[in-house]
């Protein structure tokens, strides 16, 4: 499985997908400028976090309209992989390739901590080798995560099992206390009808090593490269 | 000694300069028409043409396109870079007008699927013959691949200024153009005016420039209305006002009128805080391109309201 991260002017995230996916999984990972409009040869592009464009206007209002961008929904339809963290999450919801938008945290403030996420569904290749309920650590760190979608959207995240992760207590308990920006439904993580798209708040990549502090965000890397050699 | 002309054309004159390489080129108030066969004065056509190709040379170099001009120097004078001329013209046609339909057999008007290209070798005791690629070749003047990287350059510039006079209200029927050597390369020279281009007014279809020339109008106005066209009109300022959308959270207005309400002004009940954003918007424009900014990136509609205040 041949990942591509992709380069925003402005993304600051880049370097630690990078490393984690060929450090220490040992994948093959390339860079990606957001100039680039061929990318056939990957299968798993990672939109990383940052600010991209600045956040000028909109986070990611601006690095949707990159040519890199305009080739993702193609990429997507080929059943090939997406996945936006943070920053990435955000330029996936101005793009409409998963449903909703993110409003400024509750607090105004710039949240960086570590925060306790339940995975909601573990039948989807980001998460398989996960369980249900299991709870992950794994760092935030935003002004602008606090997800917002109609109810009927929410509705149709919900019954579609494309809630991924929530924010909750050490216990995995979903309470209104454990949400760091007040997400609708304490939503960290979506999937769009396919699972092939996954954007996230939490930065799984902060989360792989055992001198992090947390090797949580692994999983989720994991799982998705474990899905492309057809397990899972 | 500097208005001794180093050369004298039916047009333009070239006058040496203090600087090495650098030449000035003073714009005459003649018109040539058939080659020279026919030549009357219109009283402020050269600085009117001197204006355009300023202005022309300016936005070409923008894009990208070389060309000789330096600066302005003065009164329909350019000072431009001293280039060694090739003794060719290269005409693009938009679309049938001026010799093509008579030579041709055209329907006047007739819009070809791609620009027509055509070389001219500049001569006018013979008339300045239509050559082909081989004719080129054969005198000497320009290798093939010469001839294909010149013909290129000609349909992009041709390109840019079919949008550049488009976007000023003036339709480009064809446009002439002339290329020198400097150093190893070729630059484009000479001038791209009024009276290279043949042009009509998008409004009304009247004709321009060298075009009315050809049909026989001598009056100052056909020149200097190009002038007044491509005068860069300030444009006008639209206002958008990007807002949360009723019943979403909005916690910077949230947090804003506590802050009010601490201040004591507790008459406020409540707080939204939105964007505003405010555009310079050129004429031509539609409150309907507006509205699509605002859809497409200004406003984010899941979230967002937009309200755009402009009167067009």
């Amino acid at each position: 499985m041949r990942f591509g991260v992709v380069v925003f002017p402005g993304s600051n995230c880049e370097a630690d997908c990078y490393y984690v996916l060929r450090d220490v999984l040992g994948a093959e990972v390339d860079y990606v400028w957001h100039g680039e409009s061929d990318i056939d040869r990957y299968d798993c592009l990672v939109l990383p976090g940052g600010f991209s464009y600045g956040d000028y206007l909109r986070p990611g209002a601006i690095a949707r309209f990159s040519p890199v961008m305009e080739s993702l929904k193609g990429f997507a339809e080929k059943g090939k992989f997406i996945i936006g963290i943070c920053n990435g999450f955000q330029v996936l919801l101005e793009a409409g390739l998963l449903p909703g938008a993110m409003l400024w945290n509750e607090s105004l403030h710039f949240v960086c901590r570590y925060v306790h996420l339940r995975l909601e569904n573990d039948r989807t290749p980001w998460t398989h080798l996960g369980s249900e309920g299991q709870v992950l650590r794994i760092p935030i760190a935003h002004q602008q995560g606090n997800y917002y979608a109609d109810e009927k959207t929410l509705r149709a995240l919900e019954d579609s099992g494309r809630i991924i992760l929530r924010y909750c207590e050490p216990s995995g308990e979903v309470t209104r206390r454990a949400n760091p920006n007040g997400s609708v439904g304490n939503i960290a993580g979506i999937c769009d009808e396919d699972f092939n798209v996954f954007g996230l708040m939490p930065h799984p990549e902060r989360a792989s090593e055992e001198v992090l502090g947390s090797t949580d965000g692994l999983l989720i890397w994991r799982s998705i490269m474990e899905h492309a050699r057809g397990n899972g | 000694m500097a208005d001794v002309p180093l050369r004298e054309g039916k047009t333009k004159r070239l006058l040496p300069t203090e600087v090495p390489g650098r030449i000035n080129l003073y714009f005459k108030d003649e018109v040539s028409l058939q080659n020279g066969k026919s030549i009357f004065t219109i009283p402020g056509k050269g600085a009117a043409c001197a204006q355009v190709s300023l202005q022309v040379f300016r936005f070409l170099a923008q894009r990208g396109v070389e060309n000789h001009l330096v600066k302005e120097s003065g009164d329909r004078l350019l000072l431009v870079d001293e280039l060694e001329m090739l003794p060719i013209e290269v005409v693009v046609w938009n679309f049938a007008c001026g010799s093509l339909p008579e030579r041709l057999g055209f329907e006047p008007g007739a819009v070809f699927r791609e620009p027509l290209v055509e070389f001219f070798l500049k001569d006018d005791s013979k008339d300045d013959p239509l050559v082909t690629v081989e004719h080129l070749e054969a005198l000497g003047l320009l290798r093939r691949e010469e001839v294909e990287a010149l013909r290129s350059r000609a349909l992009k510039i041709n390109g840019f200024l079919r949008d550049y006079f488009d976007s000023h209200g003036i339709i480009l029927g064809s446009v002439k153009l002339e290329f020198g050597k400097l150093g190893d390369h070729f630059v484009l020279g000479d001038e791209v005016s009024p009276d290279t281009c043949l042009m009509w007014e998008k409004e009304g279809g009247k004709p321009l420039g060298r075009m009315a020339a050809l049909e026989g109008r001598r009056e100052p106005e056909i020149y200097a209305r190009v002038v007044s066209l491509m005068e860069e009109k300030p444009g006008k300022e639209a206002y958008v006002y990007v807002r949360p959308k009723q019943g979403i959270m909005d916690p910077q207005g949230q947090v804003t009128m506590r802050a009010l309400r601490d201040l004591g002004f507790s008459e406020v009940e409540d707080v939204r805080v939105g964007r505003y954003i405010i555009l310079r918007i050129r004429e031509g424009s539609s409150r309907e391109r507006l509205e699509e900014m605002c859809r497409r990136l200004l406003a984010n509609p899941v979230i967002e309201d937009y309200e755009i205040r402009w009167d067009d």
